[in-house]
């Protein structure tokens, strides 16, 4: 339970850092979402679709020789969808509107990602 | 990286109930049997290869090397079944040829359809051919049918098992998550299914 409210804190601070976001969420990388702030939306969808591009993003860094995963968008006209790994066990999703500021976004992000995978791989 | 064929088997004799399985009893009538059963290897063969070359989805899957070659399949087949034991490897082959079919093209409905066949052409020879008593080819068929449902569930299945293990491996999703996006997919279609 106290992991689940750790990253609700997270989940809260990065959408006031960065108010152009619609959506964060942490998920397992089975799909299974753990915690989720969102405007609107389907929270089981969109956690099953960030552990999709995790798993998927994994396999083109191993298979061009890229290393270890870090993150991976997926970008409409009307919006983004930034996918970043935090962890062995869990990937953190974010949506903005487009036009958003995309610096900010992955620095607010990256480091929320770092905050997540500590509280999950301390469990 | 494929499906654990020990596992696949053990999957579906957990999901077969009994009465619809293949019995030791079954096997061992059909052992008890198999010098007579024997004689109808070629009857079997040239059938069952008689029909995938004259049809063009399957003749395609067959067109490498000689009619005598692909024919092994089915004898080693048959006399493996007849020899028994009907043990976990016997299973874990079977799982094996699920496998197998994936690789080279066999699809369910064909392996299913040549199931009936030989269910039919079984059941003409046991009275027409071996000229078994009717009580024991009946018993035979009795057999054979259990056979046929339990060898179909396990290829079938290891089909199935085997393709999502690959697109798992290649896609560097788990099998949960494929799972999930299955439930959910099938969540948003349909609001009764959503569990
Ligand atoms: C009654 C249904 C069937 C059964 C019980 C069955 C069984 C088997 C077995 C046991 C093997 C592996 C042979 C080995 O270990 O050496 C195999 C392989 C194979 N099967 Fe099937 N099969 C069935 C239906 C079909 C059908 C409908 C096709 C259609 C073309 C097919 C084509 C093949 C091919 C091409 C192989 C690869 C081995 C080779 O030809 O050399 N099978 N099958």
């Amino acid at each position: 339970m106290a992991a689940a409210d750790d990253l609700n804190t997270i989940l809260g601070r990065l959408r006031a850092s960065v108010p152009e976001l619609s959506a964060a969420l942490v998920a397992t990388t089975d799909g299974l979402p753990i915690a989720h702030s969102m405007n609107a939306g389907d929270a089981n969808r969109l956690a099953a679709m960030a552990a999709t591009a995790l798993g998927l993003g994994r396999r083109i860094c191993e298979t061009y020789g890229g290393g270890e995963f870090r993150e991976t968008s997926v970008s409409g006209d009307q919006g983004q969808m930034y996918i970043y790994s935090a962890g062995s066990k869990a990937v953190l999703g974010v949506v903005a509107r487009s036009g958003a500021n995309v610096g900010l976004i992955h620095l607010e992000a990256r480091d929320a990602a770092s905050q997540v995978s500590q509280i999950l791989e301390r469990r | 990286m494929a499906a654990s064929f020990t596992g696949v088997s053990e999957a579906v004799f957990a999901h077969l109930p009994p009465a619809a399985r293949f019995s030791s009893e079954d096997g061992a009538f059909l052992t008890g049997h198999a010098s007579a059963l024997a004689l109808l290897e070629d009857h079997l063969t040239a059938g069952f290869y008689d029909i995938l070359f004259a049809h063009s989805e399957t003749a395609r899957i067959l067109s490498g090397g000689e009619r005598s070659e692909r024919e092994m399949a089915l004898r080693r087949w048959w006399r493996r079944t007849l020899e028994g034991p009907f043990d976990a490897h016997y299973w874990e082959w079977q799982a094996a040829v699920g496998l197998i079919h994936v690789r080279v093209g066999v699809t369910n409905p064909m392996m299913i359809g040549m199931w009936g066949w030989i269910l039919n052409a079984l059941q003409g020879a046991l009275v027409g051919k071996l000229n078994l008593p009717p009580q024991d080819a009946d018993r035979m068929m009795e057999a054979f049918h259990r056979l046929a449902a339990t060898v179909q569930a396990v290829i079938a299945e290891s089909y199935l098992q085997n393709y999502l293990a690959v697109l798992a491996n290649s896609t560097g999703m788990s099998p949960e998550l494929i799972h999930r996006l299955v439930a959910v997919e099938l969540a948003g279609l349909d609001p009764s299914a959503q569990g």
